[in-house]
């Protein structure tokens, strides 16, 4: 008996306190099985091979760190806050007459337990839910291949030391608490309110400056490089200012609502508001815990998703066409390039893989970037007084009328001299000249014009997109300008001495995707297999994207994308509502003797529910507030962040935040049912 | 009529996988007059604190009835139940019950805060009371900062300060040192003079020896009374420690 004796006590002891146990031990079967399959896919054999799809490896790599911090992180917050809780019964036993190393046996035994549940129950759902997950992954990233199931004994390795190590020093840690304090403390039961933190004027300025910081740069910040350059300062800064805030921030409020003797002294609030006030400190922190992880759940979702979405809008932009060939050349050399011929080539093409060329489609374009300067668009803008300044930089996009039908199906009739303008902000002058080389030896030259027309729509050309481009510095701005014909803008081209002229092909193909796809593979993605292009007149470049092979590259990425931020994303949902459940359930059993005081003092029953779902209110919807105001915030930073991956749909971005917000708050109010709940059972 | 009769009250209590089940109280009858200052004592398992529960409406006896002013406490109907505690009884006990998560003043509010009574009417009866209980310089501090003879003090003014037709007080010195025992014994026979009727247990002879009456509890029965009639406080606890001694050993022959 005697030798069984400790691990009987510490299987009891697990047994007892199972309301605390069985999350803790579902947090270690859920993180461990969680890098277990992040492991797996990073190590994993059958993972697409092709160079599109080295992302994959990059971010499961990512994965499993931040899995590996989120789970010594979170695991060293349980193991606290349950030490904290055992402390009486722990003192009971050292009072009792066991020795602190007796005690420590059983603490062994039982981290022995939980480890072992945990890690071996945790790798088997891993392996379990590994096929599972491979499988929507191979989808987000739309990957047919067929896979195997294996089993990843590196994986199995790396999560028993993980989790083991994590355990043993939470072990260790917990020994040297109990070592540190005598047994009377350990008994005496907390019934000290929390004191009012001295530095709370401190903590309240500090978080407004934070959190002003951290707005302030979301607020300011204009162009997608430099909120990629920020975004994690932001982040921090919100981070420290939540936390500040929600610290200082609640107490003010409560001790305000106490003073406040007509709110105060109604039974629902006297319950609630005292009993928040009691554990301050502890409240303000709980309260920011859970904000910051519904912030990061709702960021990492809502972006991941519309990017994810947004992907096909991507690549239309990008590649317009099934095959989009851009062609640039000079004019002014004498054999200007034979379209008919390269038409004819890329139609040849296609059939040599048994495809037809269902519809195509040129044409051609300029770009240019002009500097508005005394009301006057300029190649160069001029000196004033040993200062270059400038108005607005305007990038013009260039091309004849007829081109603009065949991308937009707007027609025009234009004259010489006469120009069509799209400009979204008003700053192309009505009418004037565009003036060249003003300052060079010959004075340079003017071309004038009149804007007889402004148009609506923006072709989308394929490949460079002066919206995309502008986009990013906020001082410029783009337009588009059609001129009446192609000897127009070759007469530009002169006159703006452009290295190139770019002509466009999109050419629409018959057959399956999968087919078009093979048979860009087979012609023009190597240097061998591509297709002669000789004695089709002279010409500086010439190249063929396929929309199917873009498709691929997009998909790999926004999926892989997807996957990580969805993936992480339950993963703090899943901390969040533990960090609510505890809180709730370990001040129910505080409030317990409490309520039955107030009973017998003559509380009624319904005051009882009353009050409790004004508290839980709070506690619920306080952080849930504070992330909706967050993630408005962020928003913008999102919006440019996104343009790093030429997703510039804003509306596409607003509707999945909205509806993961959405999803979000369900799910919550879920939550909120059932803690409130276990909460209302445990108190009564 | 009596202020409290309680007439042949029967507790018998089943364990819930159909056990022996165990009688508490048998037959227990006994009336309190209005102003009167009663105590009940009895050893542990007696029956005392089944006895407290059932006059408190915190347990329902299996048989008989308990009449506060003529009124039948079974017929209360269950959600009423929390209001008739708050307007009719005021509870003491052993261990204080106060909240630590109030002040003293609004320890003491809580009973008129559940009635739902406005500020300037609490503080005004708050007012009063804490001068006469020797609380006021305490109001503003919380339980874990005074002693336990000021959180008696404080407990018995949340007990008084919705004007109860009854005080109940169960072991109300149990966990007080003697000059605090004494502070509150004195406290409790200044307000039964101003006309308050109080009800205690205790198995103290020192506290039932303030009384005016004590009843006995033997077996679940009220085995025997003392009426204090005249005597001083000292003469009283003599012969309820003779009452006790034949309690204890004498057994069958009742007085």
């Amino acid at each position: 008996m005697r030798k069984h004796l400790y691990p009987h006590l510490a299987w009891l002891n697990l047994k007892h306190n199972y309301q605390f146990y069985i999350p803790y031990l579902l947090t270690i079967v859920g993180t461990a099985a969680g890098f277990y399959i992040m492991t797996a896919l990073s190590y994993a054999g059958d993972l697409p091979q092709q160079i599109r799809y080295a992302y994959l490896t990059m971010f499961m790599t990512i994965g499993c760190f931040v899995v590996a911090l989120f789970t010594v992180i979170f695991l060293f917050y349980t193991n606290s806050f349950l030490m904290k809780r055992r402390q009486k019964e722990l003192g009971l036993y050292n009072v009792l007459g066991m020795g602190k190393g007796h005690i420590a046996r059983v603490l062994a035994w039982e981290t022995v337990y939980i480890g072992l549940a945990g890690i071996v129950g945790g790798i088997l759902c891993g392996m379990l839910f590994q096929r599972l997950v491979t499988l929507i992954v191979y989808r987000v990233v739309r990957y047919s291949t067929g896979f195997t199931f294996y089993i990843c004994w590196r994986g199995i390795a790396m999560t028993a030391i993980l989790f083991g190590a994590v355990l043993l020093v939470n072990l260790i840690y917990n020994l040297i608490r109990m070592h540190m304090q005598n047994p009377a403390a350990m008994m005496r039961e907390g019934s000290a309110g929390e004191k009012e933190p001295k530095s709370k004027w401190i903590l309240a300025i500090l978080g407004v400056l934070c959190l002003g910081g951290g707005y302030g740069i979301a607020l300011r910040t204009q162009d997608a490089l430099e909120a990629l350059a920020l975004y994690f300062v932001a982040v921090f800064l919100v981070i420290i200012g939540t936390y500040c805030l929600f610290t200082a921030g609640s107490i003010a409020i409560l001790k305000l609502l106490r003073k406040n003797k007509k709110y105060y002294y109604k039974t629902n609030h006297f319950i609630s508001v005292s009993g928040m006030l009691y554990r301050m400190k502890r409240n303000g922190v709980g309260l920011a815990n859970i904000c910051i992880l519904c912030t990061m759940v709702l960021v990492m979702i809502s972006g991941t998703v519309s990017l994810f979405l947004g992907t096909e809008d991507i690549v239309n932009k990008v590649a317009p066409a099934d095959w989009t060939s851009i062609l640039r050349y000079n004019p002014a050399d004498e054999d200007t390039p034979d379209f008919a011929a390269l038409e004819q080539r890329i139609a040849e093409t296609a059939r040599s893989q048994g495809l037809e060329v269902t519809k195509s489609r040129s044409f051609t374009n300029m770009e240019r970037s002009f500097y508005l300067q005394d009301g006057q668009l300029k190649q160069f803008p001029v000196e004033h007084g040993g200062v270059l300044t400038w108005d607005v930089q305007v990038e013009c996009l260039i091309l004849p009328a007829a081109d603009y039908t065949v991308l937009t199906g707007v027609s025009l009739s234009l004259s010489p001299g006469e120009v069509a303008v799209y400009d979204p902000d008003g700053v192309f002058p009505q009418q004037g000249a565009l003036v060249f080389n003003e300052q060079g030896a010959d004075g340079g030259s003017t071309w004038d014009y009149t804007v007889v027309q402004a148009l609506t729509v923006f072709p989308g050309t394929g490949g460079w997109s002066p919206m995309i481009g502008a986009a990013n510095v906020d001082e410029n701005k783009g337009c588009c300008v059609v001129v009446d014909s192609l000897a127009a803008l070759y007469e530009l081209h002169g006159l703006s001495s452009n290295r190139y002229v770019q002509w466009s092909l999109l050419t629409e193909l018959s057959g399956s995707e999968q087919e078009k796809l093979d048979a860009y593979c087979n012609t023009f993605d190597s240097f061998e297999t591509s297709p002669d292009f000789s004695n089709t007149g002279s010409w500086e470049w010439f190249s063929t994207e396929s929309r199917q092979m873009q498709l691929e590259e997009y998909y790999s990425m926004n999926g892989g994308f997807l996957f990580l931020g969805v993936f992480l994303g339950i993963l703090f949902l899943a901390a969040a509502v533990l960090i609510i459940y505890y809180k709730q359930v370990s001040e129910g059993y505080e409030d317990r003797q409490r309520f039955q005081i107030m009973q017998k003092v003559g509380l009624e029953r319904q005051q009882i529910r009353k009050s409790i779902n004004g508290q839980i209110l709070v506690v619920f919807f306080l952080p849930l507030l504070a992330a909706a105001v967050h993630v408005a915030f962020d928003f913008r930073l999102m919006v440019l962040l996104l343009q790093l991956f030429a997703m510039d749909s804003v509306k596409l971005t607003a509707l999945c935040t909205l509806v993961t917000f959405g999803a979000f708050a369900a799910l919550y109010i879920l939550v909120y049912r059932i803690t409130a709940r276990a909460y209302y059972k445990i108190v009564t | 009529m009596s202020l409290l009769e309680v007439t042949n009250l029967k507790k018998i209590y089943t364990t819930r996988f159909g056990g022996n089940p165990v009688q508490a109280l048998s037959s227990v009858s006994f009336h309190v007059e209005q102003g009167e200052y009663a105590a009940i004592m009895g050893e542990s398992g007696s029956g005392k604190t089944t006895l407290l529960n059932i006059l408190a409406a915190l347990d329902q006896p299996t048989s008989g009835e308990v009449l506060l002013n003529g009124r039948n406490m079974a017929d209360i109907r269950e959600r009423d139940l929390a209001a008739f505690r708050r307007e009719n009884l005021g509870f003491v006990f052993q261990e204080f019950n106060l909240l630590d998560t109030f002040s003293i003043e609004d320890n003491i509010f809580l009973p008129l805060v559940l009635a739902g009574e406005t500020y300037p009417a609490m503080a005004g009866k708050l007012d009063k009371l804490s001068k006469r209980l020797g609380i006021a310089d305490i109001l503003k501090k919380y339980p874990y900062e005074v002693s336990g003879g000021q959180k008696q003090r404080a407990a018995v003014a949340r007990a008084l300060i919705t004007e109860p037709q009854i005080l109940l007080a169960d072991e109300p010195t149990g966990a007080l040192d003697s000059k605090a025992t004494d502070s509150l014994l004195r406290l409790f026979e200044e307000v039964n003079a101003m006309g308050q009727t109080i009800l205690m247990v205790t198995h103290s002879v020192k506290a039932a020896s303030h009384a005016g009456r004590v009843l006995f509890i033997k077996d679940g029965e009220v085995f025997h009374q003392l009426y204090r009639g005249g005597a001083s406080t000292e003469e009283f606890y003599g012969r309820i420690t003779d009452t006790l001694t034949v309690l204890t050993t004498g057994g069958e022959d009742h007085a």
